[in-house]
């Protein structure tokens, strides 16, 4: 259980926190998320999938408080900067870290849909099937919102490390 | 550039293209530095997105430890809720199981005999003070489903007998009546 827990809990947080946009918001979803998920672990077949089922899980309990409540909650969630360099290259350290802020900014200030997709897609590693699971579209949906989210962080970030991309 | 083939530059990213419509896309890219730039700002994006989650948002410490608290507290509350369940259904099958036994048509009820009962119980004696002062003194009980209850004024209760069960247990319910209020002036003892 507690392996399981390390090696989950901080994927269903961040994913809670993409979901929620706050932190104390993201601890208590993440956790009500392994609670639902320990009351429905026999439905469980296929142990390789548990991270795509409790992404799923998630996703289902922020839509039922979404609806419950009326509203999402609108905060930006605030970057750990002491985290942030532990494993960059120094000499890139400062750029990148300012690149990254940006584009984990850049991805805050997508709809939500577009947030959620691109986030399983790029922090995830999912595929777009998985993803339409997660978060109950069709594939062709999750692709089309991949799409969109993409072209508004290209444009976005267009001037991300100017240097690396000069303009002939 | 060639905005036909620029259009296919996020199915390309996603590796959504056909081998050989990446492999034309490929050659676009050596002639469009607009798409060329965009593949390479995407790619970086991407790889900071992949690697930079999990540095800057790490869950907080106290997370798993309130998820196991969570799950025990769960985890008690359903056995908890499992032995209550256990418990009222073998109370109910003993309810239905008593209620069928008393009410098979088949085993009469065990009706006790009347007289050692009657031996055991003392006669009920009217009292004095409610026996007419005129009246005769009246038969006396010999068994106790025979009583007679006799008023001193008959005016002054009724006597309502309640139907009951058992053979050896009579009850009378006696409500006093009301008496008129006395008037005024008149000494309380005449």
């Amino acid at each position: 259980m507690r392996s399981l827990l390390e090696q989950y809990a901080p994927h269903v947080y961040r994913f809670a926190l993409r979901l929620s946009r706050d932190p104390h918001a993201a601890e208590e979803l993440a956790q009500e998320t392994f609670v639902r998920a320990w009351r429905g672990r026999r439905r469980l077949r296929e142990p390789r999938a548990a991270r795509v089922w409790l992404f799923q899980i998630a996703a289902n309990l922020w839509r039922d408080r979404a609806r419950r409540e009326g509203r999402r909650r609108r905060q930006l969630v605030p970057l750990a900067d002491d985290h942030a360099a532990a494993t960059i290259a120094p000499e890139r350290q400062i750029d990148d870290r300012e690149d990254l802020q940006r584009a984990l900014e850049a991805m805050e200030s997508l709809p939500s849909r577009q947030r959620e997709v691109l986030y399983l897609h790029a922090c995830e590693d999912l595929a777009l099937a998985e993803i339409g699971r997660v978060l109950s579209i069709s594939t062709e949906a999750a692709k089309a919102s991949l799409s969109l989210a993409r072209k508004k962080l290209r444009r976005q970030l267009r001037d991300i490390c100017r240097d690396r991309f000069p303009t002939a | 550039m060639n905005h036909a083939e620029c259009d296919f530059l996020d199915d390309y990213l996603g590796g959504w293209l056909a081998a050989d419509q990446a492999a034309r896309f490929e050659n676009h890219l050596g002639g469009c530095p607009a798409c060329r730039q965009d593949v390479e700002r995407q790619r970086r994006i991407d790889r900071l997105l992949a690697h930079g989650a999990a540095q800057l948002q790490p869950a907080p410490a106290s997370l798993i430890v309130g998820i196991e608290q969570r799950v025990r507290h769960e985890s008690r509350r359903r056995k908890v809720r499992w032995a209550c369940g256990a418990a009222a259904s073998v109370a109910v099958a003993l309810a239905a199981g008593v209620a069928l036994l008393g009410n098979l048509p088949d085993t009469p009820a065990p009706v006790r005999p009347i007289a050692p009962r009657a031996t055991a119980v003392k006669p009920i004696v009217p009292r004095d003070d409610v026996r007419s002062a005129d009246a005769p003194p009246g038969p006396v009980p010999t068994s106790p489903a025979e009583v007679l209850v006799t008023l001193k004024d008959p005016s002054a209760a009724i006597l309502l007998p309640v139907e009951t069960r058992s053979p050896n247990v009579s009850i009378v319910w006696v409500c006093p009546t009301v008496k008129p209020a006395r008037p005024a002036g008149q000494p309380a003892d005449e």
